[in-house]
């Protein structure tokens, strides 16, 4: 049955994480598929040998194993002491104390497997059929990729002329064929989906991908790509791939277990009961939950010093004379450290899209970007209009005409006969440029500058009124005041979203807004601004107690996290009243920046001693393989009040995302921010993790040799699979990491009941929580003690002590 | 006396390099980089200032110096030398920052100079053994560079195939190399070589220039040995761009340094033309299946090196020594910058949607296209006041050829005063500036006529053939031929490792 | 009631991420055609799913309804059942009446 076979394809295919194209980049967590378990389980750690290094530098202390310890088994609490070697040890420092001593980590990376065929065979037809421009379109590629295949493969060289018999007489749909080739593997049908799973298994990168384009575009699945693998298999007569073994851990039973441990801790050998005591605690913390523990210990050091560093004093009634709001991104968390440094600016964390997701196209474009979070599917188209008509009028004829010289270098270096002559005379030219651009990378402006007179700019502004009414324009402006907790506005108000620029970058839309879908956040702001600024908004707002005066102006910006700038967006739609605030709002912007690029400047490699002109020319390298920083070395994510964080120098490390329990009563705007900034937040967080724990298999390698296919993915060198995961320059400098892999802490000021409420209710919290993906502490307000979310639900932090009265 | 120390400067720069970054251990990784980049950049300036020196005092004194050490510094070398020492000292430089954090970044600074050097040395060479050792270490040099990731089972491969290539491609020259010095009792200098020849009975000396040809095309990657460029991706992009601008060409340099024995023989000129045009065609086709960036930019170098062996087939040396090191420059821009592509597509993003093009502006398009090409060179020859071989004319064809595609699709694309008259005199001014520098190459250079170069009017079959080829394009859906056609040519395109071919291998002879 | 075709009604609800699928699945039973309800909430073997969340339709649960002839549901119900089986998401299955079979033919 045709149907089954897709059943079949499904069910051994869930595991598979999409991966999104290259143009618009999605960090994910690799393993998602497999959240439903607890991170022991499946989730990689550092080899134990780099734990044994941090414990004997003090990275991890003994405090911290013990803690990680009691969080993982609480039962250790009540399992009573044992007297060794003349101290008593709790239940949990033995245990902690077998980590240190005992080699039970077990986990191996699985090797390779060995290199198939039929992957090589295949991997180029689906190169060539998923080419975004192509030169020499596949014959029939509007057919589907089976078809397509089908009639072609029976040409293809590297196959022997028997196979080539067998491919001329296969069926005309891919279900057919892939029954079929199933049915000839295995009669019985038994083993239909482990050989599904088995066979995917075999171009990763392909696979997810695939899965990805299914999904979204829909001109290739995974049932013809099996199909493909499996008829070749047949035809080739080659045996099925040997199913990877995964590594055994070791299996020393417990009472070897204690036997190890107590000569490590005692000279004179333990008497029996003592032996049988520790075999009953050792029991608690098997084998398998060692590695996991040392991850835990590891990011509860982290956590104990983040918490040690908040604010402990209450709010401070600022009036400010302007507020920003920035991306919950980690880099915005410098920026706003820096910026408030001046007492007139108070800061909030949003996530980046402003709440409003939108399909974004400039004026006239002819494509658009998808500007709003991968949870959600785009169902509002925005672009922009202007009053200037004659001057647009101009700017399409000159971008048309940029076009026209594009078409026609394009032309004569793709036509068959044309491109010796074209190399003979642009030669010069671009050797040329390559010299400036390589010894000179600031020559790059000027030829900026040159398009920039040739194009004249547009001021324009978005249609945000065409794509929303205005209830849904209303609403999305509530949610967004809730959700922060706006509470007082001040005069100016500045949205500021961020984008990076780097030259030659593949991954340039990796450094991008995560919650704009790997774009940059200026659209979503300038609509957000747009909305805010609305008097028939305003009105329905204050209808709903939710009052922004009339002397309040929301403006637009875009904060670019390689110069540091913040660059004001639609400067002609604000008013004269604020020009003056706006001006100062920018002058001391400026002053923060520099600061900031060179606190940055410390980390970033090769980086010492250089000027911020230096700096800040990173963006136009078209050699520079670390323009900047990205969100390397996140860590966690602190959802409350900005006075919780003020002042603190968290080092560019933590999502911050403002929120107050006074505006949201019935706790839905806690939810929204639990179950996407949050969920966002896990994706890259997790992505930078496995990237760096284990590049080979999670990540894409190293830059240099990357070979990209259009702009959907990249290849490492001349073919093969599709590279996922981020590349070796976004997590490392060679051998050293740039990004410390501990998963996400994430630490919420706000009450307790509702936010276990909010976890109750969501399957996605519900296991990221409970199966230890990320971490949960949180404290009802500023006064309450810290509480830890473990297994058995809330229980005090005791190792965080309690937090000072407030002043 | 001034030349010799400059040409001396620019021979010993990269070798110092290479040893520099041995040596220097002290440094860090980036700063011994640096400063072997720098260097190769003072070596490039020195090359680059022979040319105001040679144009201005006299050449006679110095050659004797040069030629007691065995270097032979004429035009052809002066040029060369700055355009490998030049791009060397470029990549180099892009490279220290490319390669940050690499653990194996002195692999590439030592032979990346390494293989500088030998090349520099190669085109100074005044003796053909001196010219055959150094040809050698180029070859062995390059090995060792693309050898920069041996973890990687495909790096391996690369390298693997190179060698053998290589080493298919060097005996005959060895061998040659050893015929023309015990038939002229030792080693024999460029200039005598004519001398030499003259010794040797008519067949031998068609071997002999037959054996020279092999070397050349094993080097340049054409066809039959066209395998090995296309498997060595697995090097970083900085190893790409400095192979294929300053590597890839030293087939020609082969050929034109040998021209008195490659030239007088047809069968050898007639190989060599045939190889060029096929590899031309063949791997024009194959270039328009690749769907990866860095794939399309290597079958784009072996066709644009089956052109340059072409126009050496049709003795327009000059035209030849041109265009590699226009080429040169051209690709190694192109694969330094072979990560713009997801900035471009971002940045037409913003373009407005193309207007269908109505007939009167198509026709007008056509009308232009055609019209300014052929008015431009005929006029550009006039006023200049060229005389060309036939073989640089039937050239020139390519450049019309060109020029007439960009701007129809200029135009196709947006038909406006504007587009139009910037087009033209874009087209005008490089149509004048292209004649004015080939017939500089041409007279600096001074190839004399060649006595077996192939008849221009062959040019006509790899000119037929491409234009097939693009007839095969546009021919939608197709047919079974254009079906077989791509098959053929999406598996040629990718280099397929040993365990593949061995298990389909072992597959056959397995009992079904 | 005048001629009404007796044809198979099939409701499934999933998570949203596993929707794709399953959509896939419908039109290739030859179904003309589907009804998809996001943000659905419930109460079920595997815990309590809130409902609608405001930007995240990938952890939210979607419901997906389609009518088809009789004689092509089976197949349909068989492989979402195979789908179904280990993880969280319901189907049901019933007979309805339609007026205009050309619709969903």
């Amino acid at each position: 049955m045709s149907l089954g076979v897709r059943a079949a394809v499904t069910r051994a295919t869930r595991t598979v994480v999409p991966m999104w194209p290259l143009s618009s980049f999605i960090a994910v967590n690799p393993l998602g598929a497999h959240e439903s378990e607890d991170f022991a389980i499946s989730g990689v750690t550092r080899p134990r040998n780099a734990y044994l290094a941090d414990y004997a530098s003090g990275r991890i202390s003994g405090a911290d194993l013990v803690a990680a310890v009691l969080h993982r088994v609480p039962e250790l609490a009540g399992a009573g002491n044992v007297t060794l070697g003349g101290r008593v040890w709790t239940a949990a420092e033995l245990v902690a104390s077998e980590l240190v001593h005992a080699d039970h980590h077990g986990r191996t990376t699985p090797p390779p497997p060995s290199p198939d065929p039929v992957d090589e065979l295949v991997s180029i037809w689906i190169a060539a059929y998923l080419d975004p421009h192509p030169l020499w379109e596949m014959p029939d590629r509007d057919q589907g990729l089976w078809a397509a295949w089908t009639t072609m493969t029976r040409y293809d060289p590297r196959l022997p002329k028997m196979a080539r018999k067998r491919l001329r007489d296969i069926p005309r749909t891919a279900d057919e064929a892939l029954a079929q080739a199933l049915a000839r593997l295995d009669p019985s049908g038994s083993r239909t989906e482990a050989i599904l799973r088995q066979e995917a298994l075999g171009l990763p990168g392909w696979v997810a991908h695939i899965k990805w384009r299914a999904e979204h575009v829909g001109d290739i699945n995974l049932t013809s790509y099996l199909a493909i693998r499996l008829t070749l298999r047949w035809a080739l007569d080659l045996p099925l791939p040997l199913a990877v073994k995964k590594p055994e851990l070791g299996s020393a039973t417990v009472w070897e277990r204690a036997g190890t441990i107590i000569p490590a801790l005692a000279e004179d050998s333990a008497s029996p009961d003592t032996l049988a005591r520790v075999a009953r605690i050792l029991t608690l913390h098997p084998p398998h939950l060692h590695a996991s523990t040392w991850q835990s210990a590891y990011e509860e050091h982290y956590r104990l010093q983040l918490v040690a560093t908040l604010s402990p004093t209450t709010t401070r009634d600022l009036q400010s004379a302007v507020q920003l709001v920035m991306c919950i991104d980690p880099r915005s968390e410098g920026m706003r450290r820096h910026l408030e440094a001046d007492l007139e600016i108070e800061t909030y964390g949003f996530a980046g899209f402003f709440g409003v997701p939108i399909r974004f196209a400039s004026y006239q474009a002819r494509g658009t970007i998808d500007s709003l979070p991968a949870l959600i599917a785009p169902r509002h188209a925005v672009t922009e209009t202007t009053n200037d008509l004659p001057r647009a009028r101009r700017r399409t004829n000159a971008l048309r005409f940029r076009d026209a010289l594009a078409a026609g270098v394009h032309a004569s270096e793709t036509t068959p006969a044309a491109p010796f002559a074209l190399a003979e005379t642009l030669g010069w030219f671009f050797g040329a440029g390559a010299l400036l651009r390589t010894l000179w990378p600031g020559t790059i402006r000027a030829r900026e500058r040159l398009h920039r007179q040739a194009t004249p700019a547009l001021s324009t502004e978005v249609t945000i009124a065409d794509a929303f009414t205005l209830e849904e324009r209303a609403s999305l402006a509530e949610t967004a005041i809730r959700m922060m907790g706006l509470d007082r506005f001040a005069p100016l108000v500045v949205l500021a979203g961020h984008g990076s620029s780097s030259a030659n970058n593949l991954y340039q839309s990796a450094l991008d807004c995560g919650a704009c879908g790997g774009n940059p956040g200026a659209a979503n702001a300038r609509a957000a601004t747009a909305i805010f600024n609305d008097p028939q908004v305003r009105r329905i707002l204050a209808g709903r107690g939710l009052a922004i005066p009339e002397t309040t102006v929301f403006v637009a910006a875009e904060h670019n996290t390689v110069s540091d700038r913040i660059d004001i967006l639609d400067r002609h739609l604000l008013p004269e009243s604020h020009i003056d605030v706006l001006n100062e709002f920018i002058g001391t912007q400026r002053i923060a920046a520099d600061l900031l690029v060179r606190e940055r400047s410390s980390e970033l490699p090769g980086a010492s001693g250089h000027s911020l002109a230096r700096l800040r020319r990173r963006a136009h390298d078209w050699a520079e393989v670390y323009p900047e920083l990205g969100l390397a070395g996140n860590a966690a994510m602190i959802i409350g009040p900005r006075a919780m964080t003020r002042g603190v120098n968290l080092e560019r490390r933590v999502f911050l995302h403002s929120y107050v329990p006074e505006l949201d009563p019935d706790g839905s705007a806690l939810e929204t921010i639990m179950t996407a900034p949050l969920v966002v937040a896990q994706w890259i967080n997790h992505q930078y993790y496995f990237s760096t724990v284990d590049q080979n298999r999670w990540g894409a390698g190293t830059k240099t040799i990357h070979n990209a296919i259009g702009t959907i993915g990249v290849l490492a060198g001349h073919g093969g699979d599709l590279k996922s995961g981020l590349p070796l320059q976004s997590v490392a400098v060679g051998n050293t990491n740039l990004h410390e892999p501990m998963r996400l802490t994430v630490l919420i000021q706000a009450p307790l009941d509702r936010i276990g409420t909010i976890i109750s209710r969501n399957q996605v919290l519900r296991d990221l929580f409970d199966n230890n993906w990320i971490a949960l502490t949180a404290r009802d307000s500023q006064h309450s003690p810290w509480h830890r979310y473990g297994t058995y639900g809330w229980h005090t932090d005791t190792e965080l002590g309690q937090t000072t009265e407030g002043d | 006396m001034i030349e010799l120390v400059f040409v001396l400067c620019a021979l010993i720069a990269a070798p110092c390099a290479a040893l520099s970054a041995v040596l220097v251990r002290r440094w860090t990784a980036d700063s011994a980089a640096r400063f072997a980049a720098t260097v190769v950049a003072v070596g490039s300036v020195a090359a680059m200032c022979l040319v105001p020196i040679r144009l201005m005092t006299s050449h006679e004194g110095n050659s004797l110096l040069l030629e007691s050490l065995g270097l032979n510094v004429d035009w052809l070398a002066v040029v060369v030398l700055m355009l490998v020492l030049g791009l060397s000292a470029l990549i180099q430089f892009f490279a220290v920052r490319y390669l940050r954090g690499d653990a194996r970044q002195m692999w590439f600074v030592v032979t990346a100079n390494l293989v500088t050097a030998s090349t520099a040395v190669m085109v100074c060479a005044n003796t053909i053994l001196g010219f055959g050792l150094s040809w050698v270490a180029a070859g062995a040099s390059l090995v060792a560079l693309l050898a920069m990731y041996s973890h990687l089972p495909q790096a391996r491969g690369g390298a693997r195939r190179t060698a053998i290539s290589f080493v298919l491609g060097d005996l005959p020259l060895i061998t040659a190399l050893i015929l023309l010095a015990v038939s002229a009792d030792g080693d024999v200098a460029f200039a005598d070589l004519r001398n030499a020849m003259a010794g040797l009975p008519i067949p031998l000396a068609t071997v002999v220039a037959v054996l020279l040809v092999i070397p050349a095309l094993a080097r340049s990657s054409q066809v039959p040995f066209h395998g090995w460029l296309p498997a060595t991706l697995a090097a970083p992009t900085p190893v790409s761009a400095l192979m294929h601008a300053g590597v890839v060409n030293a087939g020609a340099i082969l050929v034109l340094r040998f021209s008195p024995v490659i030239g007088e023989s047809t069968a050898a000129m007639s190989l060599i033309f045939f190889a060029g045009a096929l590899t031309l065609v063949y791997a024009s086709a194959i270039r328009l299946i690749k769907p990866d960036v860095k794939g399309r930019l290597v079958f784009s170098t072996i066709a644009q090196m089956g052109f340059m062996m072409l126009a050496c087939g049709m003795g327009a040396f000059a035209a030849a020594v041109f265009h590699l090191i226009a080429h040169g420059l051209f690709k190694a821009t192109l694969f330094l910058g072979a990560g713009s592509g997801v900035a471009r597509e971002a940045r037409q993003r913003a373009w407005p949607a193309r207007q269908v093009t109505r007939w009167p502006q198509a026709t007008a398009a056509i009308a232009v296209a055609i019209s300014v090409p052929i008015g431009s060179i005929v006029a550009a020859r006039v006023l200049l006041g060229v005389e060309l071989s036939p073989a640089s004319q039937a050239l020139q064809l390519f450049v019309v050829l060109t020029a007439a595609v960009a701007l129809v699709s200029t135009l196709w694309t947006h038909f406006s005063a504007t587009t139009a008259l910037v087009g033209s005199f874009a087209i005008t001014g490089l149509a004048f500036g292209y004649t004015a520098l080939i017939t500089l190459f041409d007279r600096a250079l001074a190839f004399g006529p060649v006595a077996a170069a192939v008849n221009a009017w062959w040019l006509l079959i790899p000119g037929v053939a491409l234009i097939a080829l693009q007839l095969v394009l546009l021919n939608r859906p197709g047919n079974g031929a254009t079906r077989r056609l791509y098959a053929l040519g999406l598996a040629a395109g990718t280099p397929t490792t040993r365990i593949t071919r061995q298990s389909i291998a072992r597959q056959i002879g397995a009992p079904s | 009631m005048e001629a009404l075709t007796k044809m198979t009604r099939i409701e499934i609800v999933i998570p949203g991420r596993d929707a794709p699928p399953i959509r896939e699945l419908i039109t290739s039973a030859g179904s003309t055609g589907y009804t998809a309800v996001s943000g659905v909430s419930g109460l079920g073997h595997h815990g309590q799913h809130s409902g609608a969340l405001l930007f995240n339709e990938y952890d939210t649960l979607t419901m997906l309804i389609t009518v088809l002839p009789t004689e092509k549901a089976p197949a349909l119900i068989g492989a979402v059942r195979q789908l179904l089986e280990d993880g969280p998401g319901v189907m049901f299955v019933a007979d309805t009446y339609v007026s205009r079979p050309e619709y969903f033919a």
